[in-house]
């Protein structure tokens, strides 16, 4: 899933300090698994700009709303009303969700109040990590259903690269190793073979490197 | 938060003895919570002082007492709270008898 964190408050007051009626819109998919825009979110972080406006003397007006995925033109036509009622949207979505709003309501200006950072899992109660770099051209065949591209520091694909101490990484030691956890891997499947073959450099192409993605499915289209 | 935002001048969370909660671990995450939200409404701009956590067992009611006298202590230091609007003697009187 899409892993978010929020925005801090005094942040948001800066982004949102000429605004009036605010509507500050919760997503009901990933952000709210990861805790950062859900509609408990969306209540504790309205409360707390509304403290701010009253403390600052602002003038906010705040309304409240999360539909279940500000990503899909179906669920943003939910909020169409409260979109229309307000002057300013805080999108508590991902940065696709603040996109895709922005794109559907031209006219109103679309704000985020998370900051996106990456492709996860929750790893254990309160700790979510990377999992997928989106490079568009995966390579977790070759390495035992573990990521170097996005796990390794150095992103090295014929690691290790040596520098890992007690099975951590060098550069965050607070992580394990990702070439550790590759050799563990591929040794359990019995596939360590594969770590005698050189990976060529990688085709970056299906990455960002040439702007935005696109894919088209003709199959689907109308 | 919401009490806060409706003008409470202080707030004061009391959890079970730590160790011999009903919920077992319930009272820990609410003082965890708890911790959060002080976090939220201080960047807030909103004295973290004015909301406090306690763990105190049932029977120990002489420690509750006072808890609560040291609570409504720092409450009346901090004074009223910046969010609620300012009250004349005239409408604390029509809140107590409206």
């Amino acid at each position: 899933m899409i892993v978010a964190e929020r925005k801090r408050i005094p942040e948001l007051v800066e982004i949102l300090r000429d605004s009036k009626k605010i509507l500050v819109l919760g997503c009901g998919t990933c952000v709210t698994v990861c805790l950062a825009g859900g509609e408990r979110e969306v209540s504790i972080i309205s409360s707390a700009l509304r403290i701010a406006s009253k403390v600052e003397s602002l003038d906010f007006e705040i309304e409240e709303l999360t539909i279940e995925r500000q990503c899909d033109n179906v669920f943003i036509e939910e909020a169409a009303d409260a979109i229309k009622r307000n002057d300013i949207i805080l999108s508590l979505g991902c940065g696709a969700g603040v996109q895709a709003i922005a794109e559907r309501y031209i006219e109103k200006p679309v704000y985020a109040g998370l900051n996106t950072a990456f492709i996860g899992i929750l790893e254990e109660r309160g700790l979510w990590t990377e999992k997928c770099a989106a490079c568009g051209a995966c390579v977790l065949h070759k390495y035992g259903g573990i990521c170097p591209v996005t796990r390794c520091a150095k992103h090295m694909l014929n690691g290790p690269c040596g520098g890992s101490r007690e099975e951590r990484c060098e550069v965050r030691p607070d992580r394990p190793c990702a070439w550790q956890l590759i050799y563990h891997r591929l040794k359990n499947i019995g596939q360590l073979d594969r770590l005698k073959k050189i990976e060529p450099p990688k085709n970056w192409e299906p990455s960002l490197s040439g702007g935005c993605r696109v894919i088209v499915r003709e199959d689907h289209r109308i | 938060m919401r009490a806060f935002e409706n003008g409470a001048d202080g707030i004061l969370v009391a959890g079970c003895e730590e160790g011999s909660c009903h919920f077992i671990e319930g009272n820990l995450m609410a003082k965890r919570r708890v911790n959060y939200t002080r976090g939220i409404l201080t960047e807030a701009g909103f004295e973290k002082e004015r909301l406090r956590m306690v763990n105190i067992g049932a029977a120990d009611a002489r420690r509750f007492v006072e808890i609560i006298k040291d609570m409504i202590e720092t409450v009346r230091n901090l004074g009223p709270s910046p969010v609620k609007p300012a009250r004349t003697q005239k409408s604390m009187r029509q809140e107590i008898h409206p």
